[in-house]
């Protein structure tokens, strides 16, 4: 099946880039949030895949003085699409933070944030400025060599955005490296989109390579389209290394466009807009730059200055040469050499004529998008929208409306479910990769439910109402709830310890968030989980050495069968309902659900009552005509998050043993009315080995 | 009894925190009704100890969801680079067209450091310390761009006059700071800091530093013990006592009917807890509480956490501060748009400007 190769488009907001223009705008024009809410929305409004705002973290100096000539102060990017996000519903939204001095835990956490509270279209732009200056505005960084900080960086994030399990669990995680030595947990799930995107630039090897090896999006330099196709596939062809696909890295290289009406009117307002950027003053300031030397009497009218420049390296040397040749040959003065030489425009013509060649870069295998970098103002997007994206349309070659609500569905990227890597690359290849990455999902399960700590190592769960001395069975200490928590009073002697201390004394303890193998109190290798349902106060004990853990010899699965996984449509409640069902462990409690999961097995339409966790993933307990027969009497069911019309998948070959069949100490909620499915589900985990 | 400034006018504030939750919506939703209500602004706490969204990032997806009501996100100094931090608050003063504040707070845990394995977890008072510098330095660089530096004359070509620039060449025990900023000088001039000024080394910092503190009192006395400790505190670092506003801070439990405050809540006023002050009862009584602390003068008006975000939050709206509107003795509109003029606070003046005037 052939398929059209699709263009990806991104807007940057102006930052210091050269190309951008200013006279005339409003003074606040650059800082104002309307500014950037009219860019994004004349983003979404042309189906955009992103919108990229770059991070200041100094101002530029010329002479050891502050450079005034070209537009600075920015906002902090991470704040404004945030408040992006609110007056959007779909475009992506991509921050810049610098490698250079950013801490992985602080970057994890707001690009996370932003991805959650956005729904899933948040991206990190790896920033690598070479002139960021840490030590001048910023706390030295903790390792003095840069040029390893960026992958250990990168990392470190991918790492701590999946370090929750998949079903919404937080756990904990420890890195040790040449920059971060760093421990603890994560603050928030995975985001919807399974992960940010990252977004990594640059033109060194360095740069290509982490790019291959872990980016989602390659922002690169614009060059012709015989380089440019030179460079794609030598980026695309480094990912097969890292166990990538091609299509896993989309490569946009940053470009300018102007229009116009002919070919010879969009060549006029591109010299215009070059001859309005750089004024006289700015023509001496790019001279001296490349003569290093002040130049501040020249005249940039006259010709070119006669003195040798100060840099007696190569590049230097050939560029004023250049320079040079070109006023010579055209007879320029020092500000129309400029003009001529630097800045030029990466596509300049008609409507038609730059769509077919942003159209050509994109069939050809030279970019699979490109990044606009709006002219003087924002008002240049606006027309790229309005002229050269429905030309594009009109060719089959860019979208007509969003497909999905994530960025990473807008730039047709695979949703990373598992660990590391991504086990669906598309419907299309379902066949072959479905059943592997049933596979992992089997193993890893039986990894965690056999973990030191996992279920199968519960011993106990006392309720401390139920002994008013506060002595619990076989635990040393007093133990006695109040409305906030549990008082624990113990002696030296008891050998209990708190946060990994030995404890003597009385401690207020609140419910322990998890992972178990984390709880506050332990006695020896047993950890003592605090946990309080419904009002009721209660302690776990957790075994490594316990019975059930020793005797465990694996899940009794049924391999993966496509036939038991069809699509699903999550239509939530108005609001949360709460039914009391029966416990496992013969209480009753209140059951919260959120909304009704329809979708079609054996030729019938079925629903289940669920709970859509924090996660968006949702939570089904349900029976079927095997329950209690050829599997267990009920199963856990999450399903992933579905997207902004509801849609999800209803896998059951991923329906799980609810934490009560691997110990009996568990209080699992049994199925909701009306969660009996009256079909036989041979799917799935069905029992203990 | 201590010398009183008359009755200044009453200020109301609320938490938002909704622990765990990353739904954007039921955020907006509570400031929306806090707005409703004609609060002087909304807070939400945040600490790497927990799990919970970005604070700063959390109201900079309200404010544009909002119009008037001021947004106040808890931001630690101990782990974060105190120029970026006030980058960021700059910036919700942007995107909020001048209603942003910052909760100024510190992270004592060895549990926050490991995160980020800088450095080990310290004694507060030492965190206190370099909090109040970053507060310090935050409005030395919010002063680093003068009103109008960027000039846009094409005459000259120039973007910015580089005369309205400043370094700040700030050092601090723990970091320095060179300058300027790169984000232009905020609406406000300065957003409005906050501290929590119930512990020991917060108090100075709050003195010295905020234009809002915040003090957990179980009584009317120890109120006002607290709030004329902080102004007499703030006149000696020379400045003027009026340009501290100091809220009571009460944890409230809104959910035992319209009228009934159990004894020791209510009209017996709040009850100690480890959280705080707690005052559980209805909201007519709550009302009643707080027309009386701030009428004898002993507060410049509250900040209330509700206990149950949704629930309380409404309760406060349609009972408390209705009653209050009713009684003429609360706002029915926001006169002015920014949080300062909420707060009844100048825009400050730019210490870097030589002729001290603003454009």
């Amino acid at each position: 099946m052939t398929v059209r190769r699709q263009v990806h488009l991104a807007a940057l907001f102006p930052g210091t880039e050269a190309t951008t223009g200013w006279a005339g705008q409003r003074a606040d024009a650059r800082i104002a949030f309307s500014s950037f809410e009219r860019l994004a929305r004349v983003a979404e409004r042309g189906l955009f895949d992103f919108l990229l705002l770059d991070e200041g973290l100094r101002l530029p100096e010329h002479q050891g003085r502050i450079h005034d000539l070209e537009p600075v102060g920015w906002p902090e990017p991470v704040a404004v699409l945030n408040a992006l996000a609110g007056v959007t519903t779909r475009l992506g939204l991509a921050a810049t933070v610098h490698a250079g001095s950013a801490e992985p835990y602080e970057l994890a956490r707001t690009i996370a944030t932003l991805d959650h509270l956005s729904g899933g279209r948040a991206a990190w732009r790896v920033g690598a400025a070479p002139d960021d200056r840490p030590g001048e505005n910023l706390r030295p960084a903790a390792h003095p060599d840069r040029s390893t900080r960026t992958n250990e960086l990168v990392g470190v994030a991918g790492g701590l955005w999946s370090s929750w399990t998949p079903d919404g669990q937080p756990r904990p995680f420890a890195h040790q490296g040449r920059h971060f030595d760093i421990a603890g947990e994560f603050g928030l799930p995975r985001s919807p989109q399974g992960q940010p995107v990252v977004i990594q630039a640059g033109e060194s090897e360095e740069a290509r390579e982490s790019a291959a090896a872990s980016a989602d999006v390659f922002l690169a330099r614009h060059g012709s389209p015989a380089a440019a196709r030179f460079r794609y596939a030598y980026v695309k062809q480094r990912l097969a290394a890292y166990g990538r696909a091609p299509e896993d890295l989309k490569i946009m290289p940053g470009v300018t466009v102007v229009l116009g009406d002919t070919a010879a009117e969009a060549q006029e307002r591109a010299a215009g807009i070059r001859r309005q950027r750089i004024t006289p003053q700015y023509a001496l300031y790019a001279l001296e730059r490349l003569w290093g030397v002040d130049l501040s009497g020249h005249d940039p009218d006259g010709p070119l200055p006669g003195i040798a420049p100060r840099g007696r390296d190569g590049e230097t040397l050939a560029l004023v040469e250049r320079w040079r040749a070109l006023a010579e040959e055209k007879g320029l003065s020092s500000r129309e050499t400029v003009i001529e030489a630097s800045g030029r425009q990466s596509f300049v013509g008609t409507p038609e004529t730059v769509a077919a060649d942003l159209h050509t870069y994109v069939r050809e295998g030279a970019a699979d998008g490109f990044v606009l970098v709006p002219q003087l103002t924002a008002d240049g997007l606006e027309e790229f929208v309005d002229r050269v994206v429905p030309l594009l349309q009109a060719r089959g070659a860019f979208r007509t409306e969003y497909q999905g609500g994530t960025l990473r569905s807008h730039l047709g990227l695979p949703h990373p479910v598992g660990e590391r890597r991504p086990h669906r690359k598309g419907n299309d290849d379902m066949t072959t990769e479905a059943p592997d990455a049933w596979k992992q999902w089997h193993e890893r399960r039986v990894e965690t439910v056999s973990a030191p700590y996992g279920p199968l190592a519960l011993t106990a769960t006392h309720w401390v109402e139920d002994y008013p001395d506060g002595r619990l069975p076989d635990i040393p200490g007093i133990w006695v709830a109040d409305d906030e928590g549990v008082v624990l009073t113990a002696a030296g002697t008891d050998g209990l310890t708190v946060d990994d201390r030995p404890f003597t004394g009385a401690v207020h303890l609140a419910a322990d968030r998890g992972p178990e193998a984390t709880s506050r109190v332990a006695l020896g290798d047993k950890r003592l989980f605090v946990l309080v349902r419904e009002g009721v106060w209660g302690v776990r004990v957790y075994d490594p050495g316990s019975a059930a853990r020793r005797a465990f010899r694996g899940i009794e699965a049924t391999p993966y069968d496509s036939r038991w996984s069809v699509p699903g449509r999550y239509t939530p409640y108005d609001d949360t309902r709460t039914v009391r069902v029966g416990n496992a462990d013969g209480r009753e409690r209140g059951l919260a659900l959120t909304g009704e999961l329809a979708f079609t097995l054996a030729g019938k339409e079925r629903t289940l009552r669920v709970a859509q966790q924090a996660d968006g993933r949702l939570w089904a307990v349900f029976a079927d005509a095997t329950s209690g027969d050829s599997s267990f009497r009920f199963r856990f069911l999450y399903p992933e998050a579905p997207d902004a019309e509801g849609r999800t998948t209803v896998d059951l070959n991923r329906a799980q043993l609810p934490p009560c069949a691997f110990a009996d100490h568990f209080i699992c909620p049994f199925p909701p009315p009306g969660n009996t499915l009256d079909v036989a589900i041979d799917a799935g985990e069905r029992g203990l080995s | 009894m201590s010398a009183r400034f008359g009755r200044g006018l009453l200020h109301l504030a609320a938490a938002v925190d909704q622990p765990g939750s990353l739904d954007a919506g039921s955020y907006v939703e509570l400031a929306r009704l806090a707005e409703r209500g004609a609060l002087d602004f909304v807070t939400l706490d945040d600490s790497f100890a927990r799990p919970g969204p970005d604070a700063l990032s959390v109201l900079s997806r309200v404010a544009p969801a909002t119009r008037r009501i001021g947004l106040v996100p808890t931001v630690t100094t101990t782990h974060t680079e105190p120029f970026q931090v006030q980058a960021a608050v700059a910036t919700l003063d942007w995107v909020s067209r001048g209603r942003a504040g910052w909760r100024i707070d510190v992270s004592t845990t060895e549990g926050e450091a490991r995160l980020f394995g800088r450095r080990h977890a310290a004694p507060a008072a030492g965190l206190w310390q370099e909090a109040g510098e970053v507060a310090d330095v935050a409005a030395r660089l919010w002063d680093s761009w003068e009103d109008g530096a960027e000039i846009r004359d094409a005459a000259s070509g120039r973007f910015l006059d580089r005369a309205r620039l400043h370094h700040v060449d700030f050092t601090g025990t723990a970091f320095s700071v060179r300058g300027p900023s790169t984000v232009p000088r905020p609406p406000q001039g300065h957003p409005v800091r906050v501290v929590d000024a119930t512990e020991g080394p917060a108090r100075t910092v709050a003195a010295r530093y905020a234009d809002v503190a915040l003090v957990r009192a179980v009584s009317p006395a120890q109120a006002a013990a607290a709030r004329d400790g902080l102004r007499a505190q703030a006149g000696e670092f020379g400045r003027k006592p009026d340009s501290l506003r100091v809220l009571a801070s009460l944890l409230v439990d809104l959910g035992d009917g319209e009228h009934a405050a159990e004894p020791g809540h209510g009209g017996g006023g709040p009850r100690p807890t480890a959280q705080g002050p707690l005052y559980r009862g209805g909201p007519v009584d709550l009302a009643e509480l707080v027309a009386g602390w701030h009428a004898d003068g002993v507060t410049d008006g509250f900040h209330l956490v509700p206990v149950e975000p949704r629930r309380d939050l409404e309760r406060l709206v349609n009972g408390t501060v209705a009653l209050l509107q009713h009684r003429g003795l609360f706002r029915t509109f926001y006169p002015g748009s920014t949080l300062r003029e909420h707060l009844g606070l100048a825009r400050p003046a730019n210490q870097y400007a030589v002729t001290g005037g603003t454009s």
